[in-house]
């Protein structure tokens, strides 16, 4: 993107971009409704109630842009526990008179009341089939969170005991948090719409107000109207997106030190979703910087004032969210600790809530789904923060997750690095300099916006809020399982079921067997391989065989219930885990698989009527934010360090699955036979967890699309609803290497192929050279599509014998890794090297969170791979020589034998040997060892003998009358490495946006970083060589 | 011409980026620039006070102004390396453009202060290529783009006075000899040169070949050899001697020798096929390649471009590659109005560097022009044009399109006296 060339809607006619919203309308809360879409939900004390009670706090905005913040009053945290055997009604007050007095006794409350109301309910417990029989339980509603979870742990650990007895110490849906018990019971999903009729509400008064929002107003939990987000309610808010970037001073050699590195510019735009054009464009400089067309520039003297400028501009703008790359991790944290080491004092508070500081905090987010992340947490009341970094590393695996190779990925372009080292001397260097980072600050700022316009991740996580019923907030900075357990408690609250509160658990993950795998036949097959895959199979074993909680039945209430085999229950293929059918009983997650799986087809089915592309948008990230759903609830129950983890549901689930790809194989195999009439005996040649690979035998498309038909309809009668074998695509030809590694020309009709699917095969895996991923590509595709094996290999060959003969250009022999942390324990490539620049340069060397990048080089015999890595420019510029039968051997040889050896099958050996192995090309490195020691003599262009000292000639005697031919030839080379320079240098020109300006890009990721830097060495060494024909001859 | 052909000489050979060129042809022509927009649009602009020309930085808000700097168009077809390295690359590579011009052309004028996007109708009339500089008049929009309303460019240089020359004589000019590497030169080069010597025709023939002064070859005097890729050839790893043909330079250097060792002086410019090196300013093929016409004293080896005198007629010439490149940043096709162009922008090639490869020069811009020739012909082009342009100081100057001889069998004689013009034609088949 080019800052001068996009659009803005204000003017720069040296008046400021204004910065508020739009003036609220005139509302009068005795005629008029207020609705508004909720983003965030947290809880507060309620200050003006006697009691301190909790209540919540609901951030939105009005579909005209104004901002809401309604605090909702009067809903209690409550839990359930059993009722103690024999308690009737009439116990009512005398128990909670007891278990009030144990309250007092922990909390001095200066004598109100804590335990706010018991009440006797008849419920279930989620846990097991019991005859559908509904048990009193008492319901505790208290005061506050705080009385809650002591009253649990006193009922917990028996400390509260009731006639001298203890009550059982388990306690139900207790470690529900007070904002999501909240939403549940009063049906408030995430982002959803609220509705205020006329006197439900009133206005703050003036003492009351307590935020930055337009519209503030109280309410009771009993008196709003909660919308689902269907129809008109599944619309969206103009929500205001603040996009920043900011730029730090750092000093040579080390990363940015919010105690000694100033911030010198922040950079933000401001964008009203579903917009193309930002509505605010600004940056704020620490010293002064030219102008910037159709931005304000900003400019301060005090980094202190800036800070607080930004502050105030941040409440002014107020957006309702804050996006930016790695903002969560850097800018925030930076900026909140610059101005606590500068004392500016009121920096802090540009969240919505006036008086609440904001702070940062150290979080440790563990999930099976994501790993272990350590992350630091900023408070920012009322507004949601997105970062992208975090959302391109949770939604997609990628090589780098820079800004720079992000956008490339998705934008389809380069974006300029300017490298930290420069930022600091642009800083102090003039007001022009200064416009020049300002810029190129600008252009990050805006990437993360036009990212999560591209990707529509905004619209995609609403719509899993929505779905799923958590609080955006949760999306990120949670894992899978909560979004289950708040559809879980939803549905169990509309059956009457409690469900127990548990301890977590720490790890402990009792294996059980995972999804089966039949044993692939590896090979080359160059015959239609038609593909049946069961949709979502997990799902639909759980939805066709009503595995839940509450349909698991034990021997025991089987015999009690005299239940029958078969035609109450069923016995599962792990350990014999019994659950009761659905006629019996429905069980809660088939429920709310159904539901969800439903909603996705309906969501499908809008999604082709509808032409609108945002609507389309909403829809589209709606079905996705479903289909994940539904695939995280069997997760849920696999989860052993969860909250509700249910070994019984997940592995039979699993045993299910592998019965049913093995009873698939057994039912294709054995009906598609000659026997049968078929041409051929059909053969599965592979199948993994939802789906096989079936070889009909049939050798065109037609025919293989058709018995794949018949296949996936003949399969799906023999197993029970809502399961489906479909038949969906053909691989012709398929390449099968091993388990989970397969690769294949896909196609869905017999006209045209879709494309080249591949799986487990080398391609993203970072520590694998581009070259590699580039071999493996090309091979397969001249395979697969072109069919053309002795292509293939003879690519392969020539790459070899190119990398062996130094032709292969460097950034294809780039390795980068991030340099993490300072102390690894075992010797790696690139900390190594990390440490030897640091040596040469601390001021260019790469620091922490850096990514380094290098190249594996020629080394003592026998040296470790850590010794041998080197910078790729250090070795550009003395000629040093690469390894490249490391590359070889460590990079290139395995991926290709894998590929290679079910075709050719022990030929494939040839490839890494041979006559193109043969030819091989050192450069003479101009430093190290020897080097010092040796001398350099001229040698003879044409034949590399030596020549003697101070000749006037470039050639020998016997080259002599080739002089023309080798001139023409050395003349050839300097005209390509001409070309390439004038190429490659003036496509950054193009890049950065700038004629007259140097380049000073360093992103490393860009494809051309190291040609170019190539190109002008090779061009000047190979002019110079050409200089010195200019002699007479 | 020796200053002029001085700067064109490259003397050293160091690669550094190509910002200071663009910086030196911004300050080599601003004044220019500058003094050609105040006289054209002196009622609109009182000379001297601050709104009238402007850093484009300083453009305010709706006030009509005059901004000078550099063109930068950005263009969708324009060749783009990055494409081409992140493209797939089992793809085949795309086929060179004839033209990089499109609907969605983007014009932008930058200066070292920052660059502004041009609108208006009038961009697409004048045909604006990257890397003129110029001034607009116009005032910026509400979206941040620059309104043009007329454009001005440096316009002519000086000219040194015509001088007076009683009796005819002639400049032979000849592009694209293109000897092959196969065949021995054609019938029509043998003729030619034989004319030339004043072996050919009858008395008039030679009468005018006695009067011919100079000819100047302008490049491509050698066949584009291109070397196919044999992918079923069974590969040689190591140097194969085999592609390698000295037929035709030693061809070129007999035929060279044959015209000079007559007398005849010739200069040799050389093109974007011939033995040098590719950057612009093309420099002088080595005297090793022409062992036998570098004997003679007539001969001299030139720049491309190459400006020279004759008797106080100022000829200015190149081998084609300039205007080629213009050609393909607009619809026009008439060479000669494109030529007139850079007449215009002072300048021979604009294009440089951002798609016309040229050497990265740091403290000057040899392409600008500093005088008007008299003669300007640009070499390898499918047909014969020429025409008289006067400029407003009484600047006279013939405009040739030199075609290529090898298609056309076609050399241009221009007469000293009167810049008259005619070609000569050759054909082996009368």
């Amino acid at each position: 993107m080019d800052i001068q060339r996009s659009q803005p809607l204000v003017e720069s006619t040296g008046k400021r971009q204004i910065w508020t919203r739009p003036s609220i309308p005139y509302i009068n809360s005795e005629e008029h409704s207020i609705a508004f879409q909720q983003i965030e939900l947290d809880e507060c004390i309620d200050p003006y109630s006697a009691s301190r009670s909790p209540m919540i706090r609901m951030f939105g905005l009005t579909e005209a842009g104004n901002s809401v913040l309604c605090y909702v009053k009067g809903f209690l945290p409550y839990f359930y526990i059993p009722a103690p055997n024999g308690f009737k009604s009439g116990d009512i007050v005398e128990f909670k008179s007891s278990l009030e007095l144990a309250l007092q006794h922990e909390i001095s409350s200066g004598g109100r009341e804590l335990l706010n109301k018991v009440e006797v309910k008849l419920k279930e417990t989620i846990q097991g089939y019991h005859g559908k029989q509904k048990c009193p339980f008492l319901k505790l509603s208290f005061v506050d969170t705080k009385t809650l979870n002591i009253a649990k742990r006193m009922i917990e650990d028996g400390s509260f005991t009731y006639k001298s007895r203890d009550v059982g110490g388990i306690t139900f849906e207790s470690n529900l948090k007070y904002v999501l018990r909240f939403m549940i019971d009063c049906k408030v999903t995430g982002a959803n719409w609220i509705e205020l009729p006329p006197k439900s509400y009133r206005f703050c008064a003036e003492y009351e107000r307590s935020s930055h929002c337009q519209l503030e107003i109280i309410t009771r939990h009993d008196q709003f109207i909660s919308h689902p987000p269907e129809g008109d309610w599944s619309k969206i808010a103009p929500l205001r997106i603040l996009s920043f970037d900011i730029e730090c001073a750092g000093r040579k050699g080390i990363f940015p030190e919010a105690t000694h590195d100033p911030v010198i510019q922040i950079a933000n735009m401001v964008t009203v979703q579903g917009e193309k054009n930002p509505l605010i464009r600004n940056v704020f400089t620490l010293n002064s910087c030219a102008p910037i067309i159709a931005t304000d520039v900003l400019e301060y003297y005090d980094e202190g004032n800036m800070l607080q400028a930004w502050c105030d501009f941040v409440v002014e703008a107020d957006p309702d969210v804050i996006i930016g790359y790695n903002i969560a991790n850097f800018d925030l944290p930076y900026l909140i600790d610059r101005a606590i080491h500068l004392k500016v004092s009121r920096f802090p508070y540009f969240g919505r809530i006036k008086c609440t500081k904001v702070e940062v905090r150290d979080t440790r987010f563990s999930s099976k789904a994501y790993g272990t992340r350590e992350n630091k947490s900023t408070n920012i009341d009322g507004r949601i923060q997105f970062d992208m970094l975090q959302v391109m590393q949770r939604d997609h695996k990628l090589r780098s997750y820079t800004l720079n190779s992000v956008c490339a990925h998705f934008l389809g372009e380069q974006k300029e690095d300017v490298h930290h080292s420069i930022i600091t001397d642009l800083h102090n260097g003039n007001p022009e300099t200064r416009r020049r980072l300002a810029i190129y600050c600008l252009k990050d700022a805006y990437l993360p916006q036009r990212l999560m316009d591209k990707l529509m991740c905004l619209i995609n996580y609403l719509e899993m809020a929505r779905v799923t019923g958590v609080p955006f907030g949760y999306l990120l900075s949670r894992g899978q399982q909560i979004k289950v357990i708040s559809q879980l408690y939803r549905k169990a609250i509309e059956q009457d079921f409690v469900i127990p509160a548990r301890k977590n658990v720490e790890g402990m993950d009792e294996p059980f067997e995972g999804a089966t795998v039949i044993d692939p036949e590896k090979g080359f097959y160059n015959v239609p391989i038609t593909t049946l895959d069961f949709s979502s199979l997990y799902p639909s074993i759980m939805m066709a065989h009503n595995l839940c909680y509450t349909t698991l039945v034990d021997q025991r209430e089987i015999e009690n219930l005299k239940l029958k085999n078969d035609s109450d229950y069923i016995i599962t293929p792990y350990q014999s885990a019994r659950f009761v059918k659905a006629e019996v009983r429905k069980g809660l997650l088939p429920s709310i698989l159904e539901d969800l799986l439903s909603a996705r087809k309906k969501a499908k089915a809008d999604l082709k009527k509808e032409t609108d592309p945002f609507k389309r948008a909403v829809l589209d990230g709606r079905q996705l934010a479903l289909k994940i759903s539904a695939n995280s609830v069997y997760g849920f129950t696999g989860a052993s360090a969860g909250q509700m983890p249910c070994l019984e549901i997940s592995a039979s689930v699993t045993a299910y699955g592998r019965q049913m790809i093995e009873q698939t194989k057994r039912e294709v195999e054995s009906r598609f036979t000659m026997e049968n009439g078929y041409k051929h005996d059909a053969q599965v040649i592979y199948g993994d967890t939802d789906s096989v690979m079936v070889k009909f035998g049939v050798d065109n498309l037609v025919d293989a699309m058709k018995l794949g038909q018949e296949a996936a309809e003949y399969v799906t009668g023999k197993f029970l609803r809502p399961i489906k074998l479909e038949f969906e695509k053909v691989y012709f030809p398929y390449l099968l290497i091993n388990k989970k590694r397969y690769a294949g020309l896909y196609w869905t009709n017999s006209e045209k192929w879709d494309k080249l699917d591949t799986k487990g095969i080398e391609t993203v895996r970072r520590d694998n050279c581009l070259l590699v991923q580039n071999v493996i590509e090309t091979c397969l595709r001249k395979v697969l599509i072109d069919r053309d094996v002795s292509g293939a290999v003879s690519y392969a060959k020539k790459t070899i014998s190119d990398l062996l003969q130094n032709k292969i250009d460097m950034s294809q022999l780039v390795i980068t890794k991030a340099l993490s942390k300072s102390d690894y324990s075992a010797k790696q490539p690139h900390v190594e090297l990390a440490e030897r620049m640091r040596k040469r340069d601390p001021g260019s060397a790469p620091t922490l969170g850096d990514r380094v990048a290098y190249v594996i080089i020629k080394g003592t015999k026998g040296a470790a791979a850590y010794e041998k890595s080197e910078d790729p420019i250090y070795v550009l510029e003395n000629n040093i020589p690469i390894d490249t039968s490391y590359y070889l051997e460590n990079q290139l040889s395995k991926p290709l034998l894998r590929i290679f050896e079910p075709i050719l099958g022990d030929k494939a050996e040839s490839l890494l040997s041979g006559d193109h192995t043969r030819v091989v090309q050192h450069t003479t490195p101009t430093i190290g060892g020897l080097m010092k020691f040796a001398v350099i003599v001229p040698t003879c262009l044409g034949c590399k003998v030596p020549l003697t000292k101070n000749a006037d000639t470039v050639v020998c005697r016997h080259c002599k009358p080739k002089l023309g031919e080798l001139y023409q030839k050395q003349l050839a080379t300097v005209n390509e490495f001409e070309t390439r320079f004038a190429r490659l240098w003036t496509q950054c020109q193009r890049c950065q946006g700038s004629l007259h300006q140097d380049v000073l890009c360093s992103s490393r990721d860009c494809p051309i970083w190291y040609m170019r830097k190539k190109a002008q060495k090779d061009v000047q060494d190979a002019s110079a060589v050409l200089e010195k024909f200019n002699y007479e001859w | 011409m020796p200053t002029l052909n001085d700067e064109l000489l490259i003397k050293e050979k160091i690669f550094r980026q190509y910002a200071n060129l663009y910086y030196v042809r911004l300050l080599g022509l601003r004044a220019s620039v500058l003094n050609a927009a105040q006289k054209k649009w002196e009622s609109i602009l009182k000379p001297n006070t601050a709104d009238t020309v402007n850093k484009i930085l300083d453009i305010k808000f709706g006030v009509t102004c005059c901004i000078i700097g550099t063109v930068y168009m950005e263009m969708r077809l324009k060749p783009n390396i990055l494409d081409d390295v992140t493209k797939e690359h089992w793809a085949p590579p795309s086929p060179p453009r004839q033209k990089y011009c499109s609907d969605d052309d983007e014009f932008f004028l930058e200066d070292e202060s920052g660059r502004i996007k041009l609108i208006g109708d009038i961009l697409k009339q004048e045909n604006i290529v990257t890397g003129v500089i110029m001034a607009v008049l116009g005032k910026e929009s509400s979206e941040g783009n620059f309104e043009v309303f007329d454009i001005c460019f440096a316009g002519l240089p000086y000219q040194q006075p015509m001088p007076v020359i009683t009796d005819d004589k002639y400049i032979a000019l000849i592009s694209g000899i293109n000897i092959g590497p196969n065949s021995s030169p054609a019938l029509q080069l043998q003729m030619m040169t034989e004319f030339l010597n004043g072996e050919l025709g009858d008395s008039f023939e030679q009468n005018l070949a006695s009067k011919i002064a100079l000819l100047i070859v302008a490049g491509n005097s050698l066949q584009d050899v291109k070397v196919v890729e044999d992918d079923k050839k069974e590969k040689k790893y190591g140097y194969d001697s085999s592609s390698y043909n000295a037929q035709p330079l030693f061809d070129l250097d007999n035929i060279l020798n044959e015209i000079c060792s007559e007398v005849l002086p010739v200069d040799l410019m050389p093109g974007s096929n011939d033995p040098v090196n590719a950057f612009l300013p093309q420099q002088p093929i080595i005297p090793s390649l022409l062992p036998k016409a570098y004997q003679n004293s007539t001969f001299r080896r030139v720049t491309n471009p190459y400006w020279c005198e004759i008797d106080g007629v100022v000829f200015l010439g190149t081998s084609g590659q300039t205007i080629d490149d213009i050609a393909k940043y607009v619809e026009c096709e008439d060479r000669l109005k494109l030529t007139e162009q850079t007449l215009y922008w002072r300048h021979v090639a604009p294009t440089t560097p951002d798609t016309l490869w040229c050497h990265p020069f740091r403290d000057y811009d040899p392409f600008i022009m500093k005088q008007t020739p008299h003669v300007y012909f640009v070499g390898n082009q499918k047909e014969f044009a020429t025409t008289i342009i006067k400029g407003p100081e009484q600047q006279s100057i013939r405009l040739i399109s030199l075609p290529s001889f090898s298609e056309t069998g076609n050399i241009v004689l221009v007469n000293l006296k009167n810049l008259d013009c005619h070609t000569m034609s050759f054909s082996s088949t009368l």
